[in-house]
């Protein structure tokens, strides 16, 4: 039962990610809460892994189905990183908060560089000073506020240790 | 990090092609999905904006009270405005030009904005059922904000004018000079493809030309901040601080043709 709740605590972070997060905007930016579930996935999932493709899976779809993405862009690269992250955490202790914002900066940075080189594939053109603005401070605006949402997992019982 | 047996080998490219199946899934789930989420969109933007309303009471307090004075101000300007519109038709009339007909419009509220960095848009809760269709024209009252882009029964997404991805053809007001507008992914807008020698200064007011499918000519688009030359040398692009406020914007008008 506590794993379905994380599940809908993703959905609620996906929804206040389109509404009340737009209210924290710095220099046009929003942190981004679903990579945020994407990196939990691998952090609290490690070594459940049908949990940890569907949770995965859950916040992609719901950042495909909110944003106007190429085709289901998401899908691919927050299962790599959920993927990615829980192979991590088998290799390496990943518990202190440091360390997990430092996680979560190189993973907004990989997604957003990612991001920018399927874009261009694709032809869609963003200036260099957009990608660095955007990769930079968006990682940074994201991994500062890794600490919040996790605690907040941790707090409702759902961390690895409790499920 | 990976075994890569041949057994192995096959099961990861059978999750690769499950992931590709779920990637193509997404379009066809969509439509119906955003109508589902439509519900909890609501909800939650109707708390954000209570919420602020209660936060922000002394600041909207200190608004209002600038906006009633504004509100004077404006309706002596439009009672000008309209002896003006009166006297224009009349010679209108008079030299038997072609009237354009005026927009036919539909208000619909924002309950959603894109929740990635590298695209600027916002979910409305109007969708086909009220007859939007993708391609049109999002405006509100102070001018330009957008494109449909897509639709579903109950909602819509429009790409606003502050996203990369969506060029509007744009003259200065002033000297008719043409260029073309395009977003930066932050409060203000550029202006590109201006001659080296354009005439065009800090506080032109700039609006649609008419040459972009669907976007009607004369809608404002904002006014000139800065202007500088391309690295090239070659042309000229000027900063536009657009005339709507687009992140706080709550309500838009879509453009029936």
């Amino acid at each position: 039962m506590r794993k379905w709740r994380i599940l809908i605590l993703f959905f609620i972070l996906a929804i206040a990610q389109s509404t009340f997060i737009q209210g924290f905007r710095f220099m046009g930016l929003t942190p981004d809460l679903m990579i945020i579930c994407a990196i939990i996935s691998g952090l609290v999932f490690t070594f459940d892994f049908k949990w940890l493709i569907g949770a995965a899976l859950l916040s992609a779809s719901l950042k495909d189905i909110l944003s106007v993405n190429y085709f289901g862009l998401n899908i691919f690269l927050f299962v790599v990183i959920a993927l990615a992250v829980a192979r991590l955490s088998r290799e390496i202790t990943l518990d202190s908060l440091p360390v997990q914002m430092a996680l979560t900066f190189c993973v907004c940075l990989f997604y957003n560089i990612a991001y920018i080189i399927i874009g261009a594939y694709l032809g869609s053109f963003i200036s260099f000073g957009m990608v660095l603005r955007v990769a930079l401070l968006g990682s940074v605006y994201t991994a500062l506020l890794f600490p919040v949402i996790f605690i907040a997992v941790s707090g409702m019982g759902l961390d690895k240790a409790q499920l | 990090m990976f075994n890569l047996k041949k057994k192995h080998l096959i099961r990861y490219a059978a999750f690769a092609l499950a992931l590709i199946l779920a990637a193509g899934l997404i379009s066809v789930i969509k439509s119906p999905s955003l109508n589902i989420l439509s519900i909890p969109l609501g909800i939650f933007t109707l708390i954000k904006n209570e919420s602020a309303g209660l936060i922000f009471y002394h600041r909207n307090m200190v608004q209002r009270q600038r906006l009633s004075n504004e509100v004077m101000f404006l309706k002596k300007t439009l009672n000008d405005a309209n002896e003006a519109l009166i006297e224009n038709n009349r010679l209108k009339k008079l030299l038997s030009f072609k009237q354009n007909s005026a927009f036919r419009v539909l208000a619909a509220r924002v309950i959603g904005r894109s929740p990635d960095n590298w695209s600027q848009a916002v979910t409305i809760d109007k969708g086909s059922a009220s007859g939007i269709k993708k391609g049109y024209t999002a405006i509100n009252y102070l001018g330009l904000v957008g494109r449909v882009i897509e639709v579903s029964a109950q909602t819509s997404k429009i790409l606003l004018i502050s996203d990369p991805g969506l060029g509007v053809s744009s003259i200065v007001q002033r000297s008719r000079q043409e260029g073309l507008v395009t977003g930066t992914l932050s409060s203000s807008l550029i202006m590109r493809y201006l001659p080296k020698d354009a005439d065009i200064a800090i506080a032109d007011t700039i609006v649609t030309s008419g040459l972009t499918a669907n976007f009607p000519k004369g809608l404002i688009v904002g006014a000139v901040i800065d202007t500088g030359e391309e690295f090239s040398g070659l042309s000229k692009y000027a900063i536009i601080k657009p005339a709507v406020n687009l992140s706080g914007l709550e309500e838009v008008l879509i453009i029936i043709p």
